[in-house]
């Protein structure tokens, strides 16, 4: 590992995330809101015209990412909505580079959720019917502004989390 | 020898492509194939976009139509069939010999796979199949020793093809209902041996406990490796003792026998995981690519990489790989 890589990653542990864990308290819901539903809505448009959420109508699925003590309440009604905290029916919970380590496949869920640093519970079903929805969207084709986030986000990512592929 | 390897979505499909598969195999939405998890799996729009890759880069498409059909169900086997020899499929992976006689019927020129479900473990059984169902290749189950699979090579009237890695079973490959002694259900007649319905994590400070239909299979301590939640690799209690009683949690690699394999005549080597995600695809399959050129590059010179072994540990289920019944005395 460069001096860099060390010196990079150990800023986004000790002040990159605490200082987004900040930020995102201050954004209000409404805005959050607003911008996650964009985000997911265009990511997962393929999976959505096939019509494969159906299954997801009357469910709650929370993301919670633990470092940033933050827990995202997700639902479907034609279209996938972030919902205010209440009932849900299964969490999936892991630190914040663990989500980014997967939305860049750079690991596989089972792998991470062997080595525990993934959790999931409630109804394990759900939970992996979304793991195989989000495995069956094709990064290729996602709209420019996403793919470009993430090109930036995997660019980062080694200088941020050496430890990513453990 | 040709590389099959898995893919459960488009892609997982890409990944393998690129990572260098010589035939890809896939399963449609539903319970004639042993993968059935939902989401997972090929709708007819993803297969027909995953056989024009396949086409592109000339590469073959199995699709697997492996589970026993069941009584309330028989069209939907026959519609899977009927959609897959549509789709142009090199080959269909069938287990069912009812199935099989739909195909030779309907589509005499369609190429019938025998699937690892068949269990077909001896001469006389693939014999069998190449005379009634003039089944192409069969795939072995993973309960023969290499001397028995050398033995078999030497007989067997068609194409042989093995498992090369992926999770282990227990040593019933193809005939286990041990799961639908909790559940009801099993690989062969639902197309899964621990149903997710059935499936319950709880974390709580210190441990990992997993259930199935409410029977505790395993508890993980703080930083211990799970495993799927099958009931052959759960921790049990016999007598005084509590431990892997039927199976302990591992997979399968055979890439240091691959000169063997070669030699023996084996002419197909399988990637299990359909059920895995396009991440493990991409890792498994460049590591066996680079395996099968450096074998053909070096002949008996070959040997491991322990980058690969490194790999292959990392996605494996317990974290590590063992021969499994390959290296068995038995003959």
């Amino acid at each position: 590992m460069t001096l860099l890589t060390r010196s990079l990653s150990k800023t986004h542990n000790l002040i990159g995330k605490p200082v987004l864990a900040r930020i995102h308290k201050l954004i209000p819901f409404r805005l959050k809101k607003k911008i996650i539903e964009e985000v997911l809505n265009r990511a997962f448009k393929q999976v959505i015209d096939d019509g494969d959420l159906e299954f997801l109508k009357g469910k709650v699925i929370v993301l919670n990412l633990s470092d940033l003590n933050e827990s995202i309440f997700i639902g479907w009604n034609s279209s996938l909505q972030v919902l205010p905290r209440g009932e849900y029916d299964v969490e999936i919970r892991g630190d914040l580079d663990e989500f980014v380590t997967l939305a860049l496949r750079k690991e596989d869920p089972d792998t991470l959720f062997f080595q525990r640093r993934i959790c999931i519970q409630g109804d394990t079903e759900l939970g992996l019917a979304v793991k195989n929805l989000i495995d069956s969207v094709d990064l290729e084709e996602l709209p420019g502004a996403i793919r470009k986030g993430l090109s930036i986000t995997e660019t980062l990512y080694p200088y941020l989390m050496p430890s990513g592929a453990r | 020898m040709e590389l099959v390897c898995p893919a459960g979505s488009l892609p997982a499909f890409k990944a393998a492509l690129n990572a260098g598969a010589n035939a890809i195999y896939v399963g449609f939405k539903d319970d004639t194939n042993a993968r059935h998890f939902t989401g997972l799996n090929f709708n007819d729009r993803q297969a027909q976009k995953a056989l024009a890759l396949a086409r592109d880069s000339g590469v073959k498409l199995y699709v697997a139509i492996n589970t026993y059909p069941q009584p309330t169900g028989w069209s939907r086997w026959q519609a899977a069939v009927d959609r897959a020899v549509e789709l142009g499929a090199d080959a269909l992976i069938i287990a069912d010999m009812g199935l099989m006689t739909y195909v030779k019927e309907k589509y005499p020129q369609q190429n019938i796979h025998l699937s690892v479900q068949g269990s077909s473990t001896n001469a006389a059984s693939l014999k069998f199949y190449k005379e009634e169902f003039d089944i192409k290749r069969a795939v072995l189950p993973r309960v023969l020793a290499t001397k028995q699979v050398e033995q078999l090579c030497e007989k067997s009237p068609v194409d042989l093809e093995v498992f090369g890695f992926g999770s282990l079973c227990i040593m019933v490959e193809g005939r286990c209902v041990l799961s639908s002694y909790i559940t009801g259900e099993s690989p062969n007649t639902c197309g899964v041996c621990s149903p997710a319905k059935h499936v319950r994590w709880e974390e709580s400070a210190n441990s990992r406990r997993s259930r199935l239909n409410n029977v505790l299979i395993d508890e993980y301590q703080h930083k211990e490796n799970a495993s799927y939640p099958t009931l052959c690799k759960g921790r049990f209690k016999v007598d005084e003792n509590t431990y892997h009683a039927l199976e302990q949690p591992t997979s399968l690699s055979t890439l240091e026998i691959i000169p063997q394999l070669a030699r023996m005549g084996i002419k197909a080597i399988k990637i299990e995981g359909r059920q895995r995600s396009p991440a493990y695809v991409e890792q498994v399959v460049r590591v066996w690519r680079e395996a099968l050129d450096a074998f053909k590059q070096n002949g008996e010179r070959f040997s491991v990489s322990p980058q690969w072994l490194e790999q292959l540990d990392k996605v494996s289920e317990g974290q590590q790989t063992s021969l499994g019944p390959y290296s068995r005395p038995w003959q």
